[in-house]
Parts: C-alpha cells; sequence; structure tokens
C-alpha cells in the first residue's frame, strides 16, 4: 500500500515535470513558427508558482470552490488508472483496478465538476464555454471509441496493460497492426489535448475563454497544473495504447514527445473550427475511416 | 399476493387511504421480498367455465424482480405524494398496480392480455384525469389520444398475434407459445415475431412508437411520472424477455438481433438529442427515459450473458436514477411552481439537497464512475466488445456521450447560473416527503456504486434461470468479464482519497491566499458591468445549439409526432362520415371500436 | 421574468473586438438574435478641438483621430486646407504624399491580416504580419520621425525630404513583402479550416450595401468598383497604374481576398512611385507670410480620400479667422460598425462575432472623432 502511495506521488511528480517541460518546448517552439524568441523553457513554472502565490482569489461560494478540486482530482484519478511502464512494477498506479473504458469515463470527472463550478459562478462565457465542450465530446468520443474498440477486440483484451503488452516488437505496435485505428485516434487526439482546429471551447476570441474565464489566482493555479498533467494523461496513454508502451522512463519520454510534437505542429498551423464544424469534420472523415476498418476486419475474418 | 391485491381495493374506499395505500404497498412488497427469501411457490391456476379456460398464475424470478421494482417504486411514490391526491386516483392507481402484478404473474394469455389492459387504461385514466398540465383540457387531448391510439395499435397487434399462436398451439399457456415462436424457423415465425415485438417496443417507447412518451410524462401528475418511468416503462422489457429472450441466444436469429440492437441504439441517439432540445424539466427526463430504455434493448440483443446482466443492471439502476430525478423535480415544481429551465435557476445555495440529488443522479444518468450508472455501461459496453459489434458500440457511444449535455443541463437549468423568476430568497428546500425517497434512492445508488455485486447476485440467479453461464464475481465491489474487470470499490476509494488530499492542500493554501466572495453579478463580463436586469441564466440556451451539428440538426427538426398526428387527422377526416353510426357518446364508440378490433383480429386469428 | 434570451457583451475588454467599442448580444444558445454597437469609450472630441486650434495647431491632432491608419486624416486636412486657401503643392510633395499613403494602406492591410488571423484563434498571422508591419514602420520613422503618428503630410506640402538610399530601401522591402506573400496565402487564406469558416458567412447583398452606404474594400467585395483614387484621383493617383480588386461574394472570404490583391496592388503602386519619384527638391508651397498664424478664408470643401478601410472624408468650413470655423470627419467605420454590423450580427453565431467585425475593417475611434 505504502509503495502504491509513493508510486503515485511519483507519477503525479513525473506527469508534472514532464508537462512543464513539454509546455515550455510548446512555448518555445510557437514561438520560433511565429518569428519570436520566446519566454524561458521554465516560464509555464514561473507562471503557475505566481498563480498559486497570489495574495487572494475571487470565489462564489463553496461549489465554486470545490470545481478545480474535482478536476484535479479527476486528473490524478485518471492518471493512477493508466500504467506507465510495461513489464516493471513502478509508475502502475491502480491500472489493474482498471481498464480503459473506465478510463475514458473517468476522464470526463474532472471537466464534468469543474462545469458544476463554472455554473455557480454564473459567467454565460463559461456556461457556453462548457456546452462547446460538451457538444464537441461528442465528435470527439465517437471516432476515439471506434479505433479503440478496434484495438480491444483485435486483442481480445480492454485491460490496457495487456494491449501494451501484446505489442512485444515494433512490427507489433498497435500503429503498425491497426493503422487505421491509430490514424483515426489521432484526430480525436488532436482534439483531446485542445490543439487547434478542435479548440473552440476555452477560445479567448470566440468566447472570451470560456470556462476558465472566472477563475483566478490558486483555482487558476490548480487549473494550469492539471492541465499539463491531463495532457501527459493523455500522452501516455497514447503510447500505451499505440506506441508499444515503454519500458523504462526515458523511452516513454521519448514516444511521448513524438507525438507531443505532432500534436504541437498540428495545433500551429491552424485556426479554428466552429463547434458544430467541428464535431461535423470528426463525425466525417475519422469516422469513414473507422467503419472502413471495422468492415474490413470483419469481412476478412 | 392475491390478497394484497384485495387490500387495495378496500383501502381506496377509506378516509385514510393515504396511509392504507402505504400500508398495501409495503405489504407487497414485504410478500414479494418472501418470496426470495423462502421461495414457496404459490402458483395457482382458476378454472374459469372448466375446460374452456384455465387462468394460471406463477411468478417467475423474472416477474419477481420486475414486481419487486414495481412494488417499491410504487411505496417510494406513494410516500412522495402523501396527501396531495383524490380518492379516484389512488383507485385507479391500486387498479393499475394490480394489473401489473397480473402481467407480470400471468402464465397465459387471457389473463397476460387483461393485465396489460388494466394496466394501460387505468395509467391512462389516471395521466389524462389528474393532470399536471396547465391547461389540462387543452394539452392532454392530443397527449391522450396519442397515447390512446398507440396503445389500442399495440392491445390490437398483440391480441392478433396471441390469437394466432393459440390457433396454432392450441393452448392458452404462454411457454407454450414462446416455445412454438422459437421451434418455427423462417417467415412464419418472424412476422407474429415481428408484431408482437412492435407492440412491446411501443410499452418501452422505442423508435418508432416513441411519441407517447414525452407528452404523457409530462402531462401526469408529478409522482405518477416517476412511477411511469421508473416502472410501466419496464413492462415492455419483461414482455420481451418473456417473448423473445431465447430468441437472441438462437444462433438463426442472428440479423434479427443485429436489427434490434441498432433500433435500440437509433432510438437512444434521437431521444438524446430531442432531450438536449427540451426546455422543461420532465420533458427532458422523459426523452432521457427513452434514450435509457434503449440501451437495455440493445443489451439484450446482444445476449451474452455479460451483456443481459448489463440490461438488468442498467434496468434496475435505471429505476432508481429516474425515481430520484422525478420525485426531487417534483418537489422543485411543488415549492416554485415553475417547470422550465428559463423559469428557474441560482437555487444551489437555498435548496442544496436537491442540488446533491440532481447531482447523484445526473452522474449516475450520464454512466459515470464511481456512481451505479457506469456499471450498466461497462457491461454493455464490454460485451459488444466481446461480440465484435464496433458499429453498434459506435452507435451507443454517440447518445450516451452527448447525453451528458443533458445532463449538465438539468442540474444547471435548476441549480445554478443566475436566479430568473423564482426570487432564491424565498425559495425553500422540497418537502420532507420527497426527500425520504429521495435520501433513500441516493444513498442506495451510492451503495451500488460501491458494491455492484449487490446487484449482480440477484442477476446471477436471473441468468442461471434463463439459462445462461453467471458472471463471475471475485466481490462484492467488483465486476470481471472475460476481458477484463473493474473495481468499482477501488475507483470510488481512490477517486476520493485523491479529492480530499486536493482538498486539503487547497485549504492550506487558503490559509495564505484566502477566497474572497464575490457578489453573483460581479463576474467577467468583457469589461462592462451587468445589472440586476440584465438576463444571465443561460438555461434555454443550453444545447440549443447542438442541433447545428449536422447529425443533430437532422434528428431535432424532424418530429415524428407532428407526421402522426397528420395521419391521426386525416384518418378523423374519415371517421367523421363513419360517426354517424354511432350514439354520441365517444367512450362508447372506442368501446365500441375496441371491441370490434378485437374480433377482426380474433377472425384473423382463428383463420390463420 | 422567464430567460430564454440572455444578453452578453462582446467588449471592451475582450480579444475578439477591434479596439474601443463594445458589441451588447442578445443571444439564444449562441445564435445572436439583436446587436447593439456601444461606442463612447474613446470620445475625445476631436472636432471641437479643431475648432478650438488655429490651422497648424490641429494639424497635429488630426493623425490621432485614427490608430491603425492615420495618414488619410493628414491628407484630407492638408488638402482642405490647401484647397480653403488656395496653396499650390509642388509636385514631388504630391508624390511623396501618395507614397505614405500607400505605405500606410499597406500597413493598415497587414495589421487587417493580423486581426483576421487572431480572430481566428490562428496566432501565427498576428505575429507575422504585425512583425512584417514593424518594417513599415521602421521606413516611417526613418522618412518622418514617427512610427505610428507621422504628422507628415502638413498642410502646403510635407515636412521633410526623402532621406539618402531611402527608396531603395522601400524597394528592399516591397521585394521582401512580395516574397512573403505566397505564405501568407498558404498560412490563412488557403488554410482549409479558414476556408470552412469565412465563405458564406457574414454576406452583404449588393443591395444592403449600396442602401446603407457601405465603401471601400467592403463594397469592392459585393461587386462594385468604386474606389475615390479612380473616380476622384487626387495627388498622384491619376498617373499611376493600378486595377481595384472586386470581388462578387460578399463575405468574409471575398472581403479577405479583396484586401489581399489590394496588398499586391500596393505594392505595385509603391514601385511606380520609387521608379518615377522627381528628383528635385521643392516639398512646400509658398506659405503665408505669418506662419504662426494662417488665416483660412471663408469658404467650405469636401475632400475625399481612399482609405484602407474606404472613403474617408472632411468636411471643412473656413470663416476668416486663423480657426476653421467648422471640421466634420466622416471616417468608413460609422457605417461598418454601427448600423451595418448591427443588421449583419442578427441570425451568426457567437464565434463568428470576431471574424465578421475585423473582416469589415471596422476602427472604433474614428467614429468617436
Amino acid at each position: 500500500m505504502l509503495f502504491t502511495i509513493f508510486n503515485s506521488l511519483l507519477a503525479v511528480l513525473l506527469t508534472y515535470s514532464m508537462g512543464m517541460l513539454y509546455y515550455g518546448f510548446y512555448r518555445i517552439g510557437n514561438a520560433r513558427i511565429h518569428r519570436r524568441v520566446g519566454p524561458p523553457l521554465w516560464q509555464n513554472v514561473i507562471d503557475n508558482i505566481k498563480l498559486f502565490a497570489k495574495r487572494e482569489a475571487p470565489g462564489h461560494g463553496i461549489m465554486f470552490h470545490l470545481g478545480p478540486v474535482i478536476m484535479t482530482a479527476g486528473t490524478i484519478t485518471s492518471m493512477l488508472f493508466v500504467p506507465f511502464l510495461k513489464d516493471s512494477a513502478w509508475l502502475q498506479g491502480f491500472s489493474s483496478y482498471g481498464n480503459l473504458i473506465l478510463l475514458i469515463y473517468l476522464m470526463v470527472v474532472g471537466p464534468l465538476g469543474n462545469a458544476l463550478a463554472v455554473g455557480v459562478s454564473g459567467v454565460p462565457f463559461g456556461v457556453m464555454g462548457v456546452t462547446r465542450g460538451l457538444t464537441r465530446l461528442i465528435g470527439l468520443e465517437v471516432p476515439f471509441f471506434l479505433s479503440v474498440a478496434l484495438l480491444m477486440s483485435g486483442s481480445g483484451t480492454i485491460s490496457i496493460s495487456e494491449i501494451m503488452m501484446a505489442q512485444d516488437s515494433f512490427s507489433n505496435w498497435n500503429m503498425m497492426a491497426h493503422p487505421a485505428a491509430f490514424i483515426v485516434s489521432l484526430f480525436s487526439f488532436v482534439g483531446m489535448m485542445g490543439a487547434s482546429p478542435f479548440d473552440v471551447v476555452g477560445a479567448p476570441v470566440e468566447v472570451y475563454s470560456g470556462p476558465q474565464a472566472e477563475f483566478g489566482g490558486k483555482y487558476l493555479g490548480f487549473l494550469a497544473a492539471q492541465r499539463v498533467m491531463f495532457s501527459m494523461v493523455k500522452l501516455i496513454l497514447w503510447v500505451d495504447l499505440f506506441l508499444g508502451g515503454a519500458t523504462n522512463v526515458f523511452i516513454l519520454m521519448a514516444k511521448s514527445f513524438a507525438l507531443f510534437f505532432f500534436y504541437f505542429i498540428v495545433g500551429a498551423a491552424f485556426p479554428r473550427f466552429k463547434t458544430e464544424q467541428a464535431v461535423d469534420f470528426m463525425l466525417k472523415l475519422p469516422l469513414i475511416i473507422g467503419i472502413g476498418a471495422v468492415l474490413v476486419r470483419f469481412w476478412s475474418l | 399476493m392475491v390478497s394484497a391485491l384485495a387490500v387495495f381495493f378496500l383501502g381506496t374506499h377509506k378516509i385514510i387511504r393515504e396511509l392504507l395505500s402505504i400500508v398495501s404497498l409495503a405489504l407487497l412488497t414485504g410478500l414479494l421480498l418472501m418470496r426470495i427469501v423462502s421461495p414457496v411457490s404459490d402458483d395457482f391456476t382458476w378454472q374459469y367455465m372448466p375446460g374452456f379456460f384455465t387462468l394460471s398464475f406463477s411468478l417467475s424470478s423474472f416477474g419477481l424482480l420486475f414486481a419487486l421494482i414495481a412494488a417499491i417504486s410504487g411505496l417510494l411514490k406513494s410516500f412522495a405524494s402523501w396527501g396531495i391526491n383524490s380518492k379516484g386516483y389512488h383507485a385507479l392507481f391500486h387498479l393499475m398496480m394490480g394489473g401489473l402484478m397480473i402481467l407480470l404473474s400471468a402464465g397465459d394469455y387471457i389473463s397476460f392480455f387483461l393485465g396489460w389492459e388494466i394496466m394501460t387504461w387505468s395509467s391512462f385514466m389516471l395521466f389524462n384525469n389528474f393532470s399536471s398540465a396547465d391547461d389540462p383540457i387543452e394539452k392532454s387531448q392530443d397527449t391522450g389520444f396519442l397515447f390512446i391510439t398507440l396503445s389500442l395499435i399495440s392491445a390490437l397487434l398483440m391480441l392478433g398475434v396471441l390469437f394466432f399462436l393459440y390457433n396454432r398451439t392450441g393452448s392458452m399457456n404462454i411457454a407454450d407459445g414462446v416455445a412454438w415462436l422459437h421451434g418455427v424457423k423462417g417467415l412464419p415465425s418472424w412476422i407474429p415475431g415481428l408484431l408482437l415485438m412492435s407492440a412491446f417496443f411501443l410499452k418501452s417507447g422505442l423508435l418508432p412508437f416513441h411519441v407517447w412518451v414525452p407528452g404523457t410524462y409530462r402531462e401526469a401528475p408529478h409522482t405518477f411520472t416517476a412511477f411511469l418511468s421508473a416502472a410501466l416503462s419496464k413492462v415492455g422489457i419483461y414482455a420481451f424477455i418473456l417473448f423473445f429472450l431465447p430468441f437472441s441466444l438462437n444462433e438463426g436469429s442472428g440479423q434479427i438481433s443485429y436489427l434490434i440492437a441498432w433500433i435500440g441504439a437509433i432510438t437512444a441517439t434521437v431521444a438524446t438529442f430531442k432531450a438536449i432540445e427540451q426546455n422543461d424539466m420532465k420533458g427532458l427526463l422523459a426523452y432521457s427515459s427513452i434514450g435509457q430504455m434503449a440501451y437495455v434493448f440493445t443489451a439484450m440483443a446482444v445476449g451474452s450473458s455479460l451483456a443481459m446482466g448489463g440490461a438488468l443492471f442498467q434496468m434496475v439502476n435505471h429505476s432508481l436514477i429516474k425515481l430520484l430525478l422525478f420525485f426531487i423535480v417534483a418537489g422543485i415544481i411543488e415549492r416554485t411552481g415553475k417547470t422550465r429551465f428559463d423559469q428557474l435557476g441560482g437555487l444551489i445555495y437555498k435548496m442544496p439537497f436537491s442540488f446533491i440529488g440532481v447531482l447523484v443522479g445526473i452522474i449516475a444518468l450520464a454512466g459515470m464512475p464511481p456512481l451505479s450508472g457506469f456499471y450498466g455501461k461497462w457491461m454493455i459496453y464490454t460485451s459488444l466488445i466481446e461480440k465484435g459489434w464496433l458499429l453498434v458500440l459506435t452507435g451507443i457511444v454517440l447518445p450516451s456521450t452527448a447525453a451528458f449535455i443533458y445532463c449538465y443541463k438539468l442540474i444547471y437549468g435548476i441549480f445554478l447560473g443566475h436566479p430568473t423568476e423564482v426570487n432564491p430568497e424565498e425559495a425553500k428546500e422540497i418537502s420532507p416527503r420527497y426527500r425520504v425517497p429521495s435520501g433513500l434512492l441516493m444513498a442506495s445508488i451510492v451503495l451500488l456504486g460501491l458494491f455492484p455485486g449487490l446487484i449482480l447476485k440477484p442477476v446471477n440467479v436471473l441468468l442461471s434461470d434463463l439459462g445462461m453461464e453467471t458472471l463471475a464475481l471475485t466481490s462484492q465491489g467488483s465486476l470481471n468479464a472475460a476481458s477484463g474487470s473493474v473495481s468499482g470499490f477501488m475507483v470510488m476509494n481512490v477517486f476520493g482519497g485523491v479529492f480530499a488530499v486536493i482538498l486539503i492542500l487547497l485549504s492550506l493554501f487558503g490559509k495564505k491566499a484566502p477566497t474572497r466572495n464575490l457578489h453573483r453579478l460581479d463576474i467577467a463580463y468583457a469589461g462592462e458591468l451587468p445589472t440586476e436586469q440584465t438576463p444571465l441564466h443561460y438555461g434555454r440556451g443550453l444545447g440549443h445549439e447542438v442541433k447545428r451539428v449536422a447529425i443533430a440538426g437532422a434528428i431535432v427538426k424532424r418530429s415524428l409526432t407532428e407526421k402522426y398526428m397528420k395521419i391521426g387527422n386525416q384518418l378523423g377526416g374519415i371517421l367523421e362520415h363513419v360517426r354517424g353510426f354511432y350514439p354520441g357518446n365517444g367512450q362508447v364508440s372506442l368501446i365500441m371500436t375496441m371491441v370490434g378490433a378485437a374480433a377482426v383480429a380474433l377472425l384473423i386469428g382463428l383463420k390463420g | 421574468m422567464a430567460q430564454d434570451i440572455i444578453t452578453i457583451f462582446h467588449g471592451p475588454q475582450h480579444p475578439g473586438i477591434t479596439g474601443n467599442m463594445s458589441v451588447e448580444l442578445d443571444l439564444l444558445g449562441e445564435t445572436i438574435k439583436r446587436a447593439e454597437t456601444h461606442v463612447g469609450y474613446l470620445h475625445r472630441g476631436f472636432e471641437k478641438m479643431i475648432e478650438r486650434r488655429t490651422v497648424l495647431q490641429a494639424f497635429t491632432i488630426v493623425c490621432r483621430i485614427c490608430v491603425p491608419e492615420p495618414d488619410p486624416n493628414e491628407e484630407n486636412f492638408a488638402r482642405g486646407v490647401e484647397e480653403l486657401m488656395g496653396l499650390e503643392v509642388p509636385e514631388k510633395a504630391k508624390w511623396l504624399r501618395t507614397m505614405v499613403l500607400e505605405m500606410a494602406r499597406l500597413q493598415a492591410q497587414m495589421l487587417w491580416f493580423a486581426g483576421q488571423g487572431g480572430s481566428l484563434g490562428h496566432y501565427i498571422s498576428p505575429q507575422w504580419a504585425v512583425a512584417d508591419r514593424d518594417l513599415i514602420l521602421d521606413l516611417f520613422e526613418e522618412l518622418t520621425g514617427g512610427r505610428v503618428y507621422h504628422m507628415y503630410i502638413t498642410p502646403g506640402g510635407v515636412r521633410r525630404d526623402l532621406p539618402e538610399g531611402f527608396l531603395g530601401r522601400l524597394g528592399h522591402f516591397l521585394d521582401y513583402l512580395e516574397s512573403r506573400l505566397p505564405e501568407y496565402d498558404n498560412m490563412l487564406l488557403r488554410n482549409p479550416v479558414f476556408l470552412e469558416r469565412a465563405r458564406g458567412v457574414g454576406i452583404i447583398d449588393p443591395a444592403t450595401a449600396r442602401e446603407y452606404g457601405v465603401v471601400g474594400p467592403n463594397l469592392r467585395a459585393c461587386g462594385f468598383m468604386n474606389d475615390i483614387r479612380k473616380d476622384e484621383p487626387y495627388e498622384m493617383y491619376g498617373e499611376v497604374d493600378f486595377i481595384v480588386p472586386t470581388e462578387t461574394s460578399g463575405d468574409v472570404y471575398g472581403r479577405a481576398m479583396v484586401r489581399r490583391a489590394e496588398i499586391e496592388q500596393s505594392i505595385s503602386i509603391l514601385r511606380q512611385i520609387i521608379r518615377r519619384m522627381p528628383a528635385e527638391k521643392e516639398i512646400m508651397a509658398v506659405l503665408p507670410k505669418n506662419h504662426r498664424k494662417w488665416e483660412v478664408p471663408k469658404g467650405d470643401t469636401l475632400v475625399k480620400t481612399e482609405s484602407a478601410r474606404g472613403e474617408y472624408s472632411y468636411y471643412m468650413v473656413g470663416d476668416g479667422t486663423d480657426k476653421l470655423r467648422r471640421v466634420q470627419v466622416k471616417g468608413p467605420s460609422a457605417v461598418h460598425a454601427i448600423t451595418l454590423l448591427e443588421e449583419m450580427l442578427v441570425d451568426s453565431q457567437l464565434s463568428d462575432v470576431a471574424m465578421i467585425m475585423n473582416s469589415l475593417g471596422t476602427n472604433p475611434p474614428e467614429i468617436e472623432r
């Protein structure tokens, strides 16, 4: 039990530092694309510390207070149900008690908890952002579910660890074994990471920052910290599912950084879709590829 | 059991009918529970005109489950509606309960049909005569018309098929008919099967027969809506299991199962997008009920024991959730007199209990861990993956994701945002007679979230009665399938633990960086200042734009109800000419029509 | 009361607004049911300030009326005063004015491009366009001493002659900018997401455009060929060759394409100016004897300039004193950002508000002159 708790703390620390590092790179990389110099690599850490050091934070009652807590708890709980490494006792969290379907649902708990806080704050922009987020989720989950369902039925298990274990050599990586599923999932991946063109939810221009509009100080600090950790959880999940998992932290970082780089490039290149355009897009191209893959699979069997 | 039925009728005529009502329902529940503890057989047969018909009653384990759901729902409902209903209402309600019990314990066609009809008619009378709509006469006519027309169609379909089966098998016994249905391959068994299935779909409100549900739920007395959703909508499932369950196990009927699975998925999608569009609380919950029932049918179509377990879990869970939500909604309507999302809002700190109740309800309804709603979904998804029906899975992931929107709309529209027509200073928590049953329901939802095994054990008994494999149960708190397992107990604990740690951390920060609570109008508003008069409550608008998504738009813009009403009106025009034959009284002519139609059905059945 | 509609403010403190104004929106869901423009956050009373100052004092403040493109103000003011006082401007000054006006148009279009990209969450475009605009501002600084407000086109001529080698540097810049244009196209104007969002949104139909008095690129995107530079040529615009690009769609995309084509035309005009710039030194008219006290004779005049956003006009009345009796400034934004915008936004989406405003090229300060 103590080992598990220690491991959980380790996972939180690892994802936080990984996330801050990656997003530091993200800001510098974006700046270079913008033909700017950009901030130092640790700028995100500085920003985060600054938010926690604010002397006070505006609030709207107890539910508003609990929102960021549920959000962070949801993130960390999802994190603990993702195995980070294969063939290792380390960084497994509670993943043996859960599975992929549980994880997909767990990942929604935090945002919905935060949505309650957004609602209670009474900012119409925030609620619009939440509504957009939930609408967008339709577009993201459907192709994603289809692609992971292909994986799960292909490998005959819904456990993340077992899916990861089955990918023993490069040719057995799911991105090689199930290329269509991988491609479909990448669309959802970009959306779930909140990159353009699917980032209309918290758009500063289109909806005045949406759900985050009313949070400040320590609340925003928690939200910012959980955001980078959540991104890392998704990266690690994709590494586990499609890139063959990792046997140690360095391989994990290399693989997840490759995915992160993809997200960063796509996000930098595109403007935003409107909510309905995003959903329509996701329900067109990726879904058709996915359905095609399913049909091919079951006809060839 | 029969004694319990008798008590209803007696009870309805007493002055202290409320008390008797509850006592009788409690007695019924107790009796049913006794059946679990001591499985004595109280099957009995009643010779009516010896040698011709025999009414036989026996309660199977499935019937027992449904009867228990109904009895507990009825008990809680009676408690919640303490003192607000007239004498006739009680009489009808108990008549309906009686009909339901007859239906659930029916062993032959006559009693099955009898129970079916008693239940249908008394529930029609209930919502039609004791409507909660603002203008009962104006509003109920369309709804009542739809309900009664569709019920008649359903009854006729059923009657025809039952006579057909009688004609074929020469036996009034349901078991014989079912055996015949499964024995015969090809067209002869398909057509009656499909017709019968339509009748059951209609009762559960599956596409394309869902049109009666929203209006009925909206206009029924508030607590009766809870009962409608929690118990009556399950009757279709019971009948489906009774007649067809072996169908989906049957190798030869793969296409039909697949079709049913898709009907479930499409119904769920349509209902979910319609629910998002609703502006009143009961309408939203009504469409949500249709959607949740549809999952059950999809799961039953899959037919594996995991899926069947999922279906039953989902069904029980749905009863709990809908009772809870409808009770709280009824309480809110009673306190505020408002039914729509654009009239409510900002009540969270005045109605904390209701808020937590709705929160628990929507978390379970959306199927999110760690509450009980998740396990039904999990079992259904896993069974679909194991079966390889990935497209069906996609088809039900779409509505269950979209369901988040209406779940959020429900809680936002009532409790969050800004107050509109209800002054939060004057608002009070819902009355205790709603609070007590809601509290029990909340406790049971949370308990099931911790220990799904509590339901899975009885489910296993049912599965073995059906001749299916039982689900592996390693502990009370976990769920197992061939392809993976999940521990609800662990999920709840981890989430709770992390939540507590972060809350403590935030409180530690709170010492150095206190939270300053602002006025509700002190918000991020692009640099301008809202006033007390500025409309800021997004209850109506939430989900309004979902119809801009192509697939949702296609669903929301079309209305089957309108089409049916159009057909109905045209038929009505034709019938105007025929009307001369009948003496003015509408009810008499309805009954006459029914008798005539029954005769026709009888003839067809005997000929065929 | 039941609230099916909510009211929100888009601006004044909002990244999706083009300056110091706000739009009050009534929304059902996210569909706009009513829009009302609020201005007044930046009211400085320029017209009154001009009336209370002498002509030369007033000259220093007219450029402040419009931040993104101040030079049409200077041009209008100078030309109006010249017409009233009968000053004869030397040819070189006219060439220099034309050059400055075109450079100003170019930088204003770059600024529009930045806003258009930013309003869609495409953060490369603002960064690139503003960085490239800065190169024009460097040239302005070299020529006039000011980056944004130049106070260069004075009544009677221009304030300074060209610095050594300036035209060569301008030419280099134009080559550089031209080489960048394909990248801009690929980045935003041909981006599939931009096409998806901009096509068919914010449509002005030709009849509405005429009725409301829409001008400039917004009018040209509806299929009308309308340009003061062609219709009533001023300065040296009669001497240079250029075409007036038009589109017929009238939507956000059409307006973007018109502005994109105008960048090319401006480059071409500037190249012609570089080629034909006279070598003479005379850049100032013969000015009144008393430099500190110009007396504007009785009379009135209406002067018009084609700014990057459309027709920009000054109505000026002199009454024989050293102050102007009345100056009325009419910028294109009054029409575009108030009457037209309020009409256009109805039934459009909240997500599109910023994009539509940017595509109209609205600029609040010139409404509140």
